[in-house]
């Protein structure tokens, strides 16, 4: 297979690249939601991630990526405690996949071929520690979405059937993309994404002549194209480490609290959800940035991003969720 | 160039380049134009597979072949319909696809295993056709339902089509070429930026298919008139005398497209030979159903239950009837076990 496009090869749609960087510093903000047209690059910036996020350490025959041989689940019977290098795991999970599939289930192999009850991991198993990714989230058959609901806020993927009695660990950040035209998402699903982004095509020419350039010399001129955009994702990598390893000793100051509540009520965001991953966003970001502390402007910066898919629908405005935010955005912390 | 003549390029610089133009969508019911280019389709010397709606999720994404496990006593796989060699799929009725099915088929065209789709759709009124998802995908979309008998002639293909596809990526494609195409998609109102690339392809499959080593003005304009009258969705009006209100600043303005840098004349007017009168206006008062409505026909539940779910009430003689296979697909590894526990 190709190498994926490199991520800091994407021209503009700079806030799906900065939702998701966010998440890749502080993974409990729990997701990004990209809604937009088709030929906006949604998938492409998604499977760039895969080749930016930095390496883990896992157990090397763990099914959940343990960091430690302690947080193995017992029913995987593991003593080998080395630990290996592996990239972060950003799993697929397709369209029509089954319930088996996804939250895993009795290991057919073994019942055929020699009659054993096992487990055999799902999806859920393997996105443990990373991301799981879900294209066209908005036609997720009902069934799985239910299993996503509950897995999602409980970080545990519990498995009761078939005889079979299994728990295992199940963090990951979810990161769904879709097209608005083809249908709506339920406001259940749509909470549990931290982040939501709406990504427009680039209305400024110049800018789509960049696009056709890069994509045009990614698939014509693959070597060369990859060795120039390495070392720039290589800097972005460094940058989420950095920020990752400062995030600990930022300082979120009580106004900075106020802010984000005040901000909230104003906009009748639904929940405390809201105020939670907005401050958990201004603060993947302020560190992000460098800055020691979190301010009016980090939390400006990140309020359409962790609000605008959290709004109650209002008759009388006919603006979108965006401009909206935004709108309250400038009245609450001033231009 | 006549529609006939169209729709024959369309598959040659299909069959030249599959794999990075995606595919072709013929609009057609069913008759001798549809007969005749599924004819020329056969001739191409691409692998076909035909996939059909019923599809399970088994058959799309693969899954474990339990008869031939039982059988062997050991496991056997059977991969997915879309893990073979570079083929041309071909979708008939491709405009009743459910929105899952066709989301299914894009990803395998974006895997990037040189998959192509001959799409066949039968729709009949403007709003119903496939899912655009899918059309946005596939450079070529012909419609034939205006073509009379004595219109069809045979479809020849190139002999060497071999040369022509080692030749098709050495092709230049001038930077200026690909800002053309761009401005001019702009222009159109087709906002996916798939359009230019496809474009840009489809005239370098022309390019060399006329054996030449650089995309000219002639390959862009046929392949303007292959790739995006379809995708229009404006026409560009000509620029307006009146000079901008007082109250916008001009440099903040967000830029319009068609003001910012005229779009090439020749270009218009080949898009426009191809574009029906009206069809535009037509698509404007038409608003798309989201996907669930795409197709003709009234839509029904389907009548296969089955898994190990508790029974349940319904109408007698409603036709609903257990699914036998996956029922027993899904008892059988516990027989094994079941035997094993109480011999």
């Amino acid at each position: 297979m190709k190498q994926p496009f490199p991520f800091s090869a994407i021209v503009g749609q700079d806030d799906m690249k900065l939702a998701m960087v966010l998440t890749a510093i502080d993974p409990s903000i729990a997701g990004v939601l990209v809604f937009g047209e088709r030929g906006t690059g949604k998938s492409t910036a998604v499977r760039a991630l895969a080749g930016l996020l930095p390496p883990i350490l896992a157990v090397k025959a763990c099914p959940v990526n343990s960091a430690d041989i302690k947080d193995c689940p017992a029913w995987c019977e593991i003593s080998d405690a080395r630990v290996q290098s592996i990239a972060t795991p950003v799993v697929d999970l397709p369209l029509g996949a089954s319930e088996d599939r996804v939250t895993g289930a009795l290991d057919i192999e073994k019942a055929l071929t020699k009659g054993e009850k096992a487990f055999q991991p799902g999806l859920f198993a393997q996105a443990n520690r990373g991301y799981l990714y879900i294209d066209e989230v908005n036609l997720l058959e009902d069934h799985i979405v239910d299993l996503l609901l509950d897995v999602a806020q409980s970080g545990e993927n519990v498995v009761e059937r078939e005889g079979l009695s299994i728990r295992h660990a199940a963090r990951f950040v979810l990161v769904g993309s879709g097209n608005p035209e083809e249908g709506e998402l339920r406001p259940q699903l749509m909470d549990r994404f931290g982040l939501s982004v709406d990504v427009l095509s680039p209305t400024n020419i110049d800018e789509r002549i960049e696009v056709i350039k890069r994509r045009d010399a990614y698939e014509n001129d693959h070597e060369a194209f990859i060795a120039h955009w390495q070392s720039e994702d290589a800097t972005l990598r460094a940058r989420i480490v950095a920020a990752r390893a400062a995030l600990a000793d930022l300082q979120t100051a009580d106004s900075a609290l106020r802010r984000v509540a005040e901000l909230c009520i104003a906009l009748g965001s639904d929940g405390l959800r809201g105020e939670l991953t907005l401050l958990k966003a201004a603060r993947a970001f302020a560190a992000f940035a460098g800055d020691q502390a979190v301010t009016d402007e980090h939390i400006r910066k990140t309020a359409v991003l962790a609000l605008r898919h959290r709004l109650r629908r209002d008759p009388l405005d006919e603006s979108g969720s965006s401009s909206r935010v935004a709108r309250t955005v400038s009245e609450i912390l001033g231009d | 160039m006549t529609l006939w003549e169209r729709a024959q390029l369309a598959i040659t610089l299909l069959a030249i380049d599959p794999q990075r133009l995606g595919g072709l969508v013929i609009r057609a019911r069913a008759g001798p134009a549809q007969a005749a280019m599924l004819a020329a389709v056969q001739s191409l010397d691409l692998a076909k597979v035909k996939l059909q709606h019923h599809m399970t999720v088994e058959v799309l994404n693969g899954d474990i072949d339990l008869t031939a496990s039982l059988a062997g006593r050991q496991l056997v796989t059977r991969k997915s319909i879309f893990d073979c060699a570079p083929s041309l799929f071909i979708l008939p009725m491709a405009e009743r696809s459910a929105p899952q099915f066709s989301a299914r088929i894009c990803q395998a065209l974006e895997e990037g295993r040189g998959h192509a789709l001959l799409a066949l759709d039968e729709g009949v009124e403007v709003g119903d056709g496939l899912p655009d998802a899918l059309t946005d995908r596939l450079a070529f979309h012909v419609t034939l339902d205006d073509l009379a008998l004595q219109d069809l002639s045979p479809m020849t293909l190139p002999r060497s089509l071999e040369d022509i596809r080692a030749a098709v990526r050495g092709v230049t494609l001038p930077a200026e070429v690909m800002e053309e195409a761009v401005i001019l998609a702009a222009s159109l109102g087709i906002s996916s930026l798939r359009a230019p690339l496809l474009l840009g392809y489809a005239a370098q499959a022309h390019a060399a298919l006329h054996a030449r080593y650089e995309v000219t003005e002639e390959d862009l304009k046929l392949a303007v008139m292959l790739v995006y009258p379809h995708r229009a969705t404006r026409l560009p009006q000509d620029p307006e005398p009146e000079a901008p209100s007082e109250q916008t600043n001009p440099a903040e303005a967000p830029q319009d497209p068609n003001q910012a840098i005229p779009p090439n004349d020749l270009m218009i007017e080949a898009v426009k030979a191809v574009l029906p009168p009206g069809v535009l206006a037509q698509l404007q008062t038409v608003v798309k159903q989201p996907a669930s409505g795409s197709g003709s026909g009234a839509r029904r539940k389907g009548n296969h239950r089955g898994r190990p779910l508790p029974a349940r009430l319904g109408p007698k003689n409603s036709g609903a009837r257990v699914d036998l296979v996956a029922s027993l697909r899904a008892a059988i590894p516990w027989q094994t076990l079941r035997k094993a526990a109480n011999p």
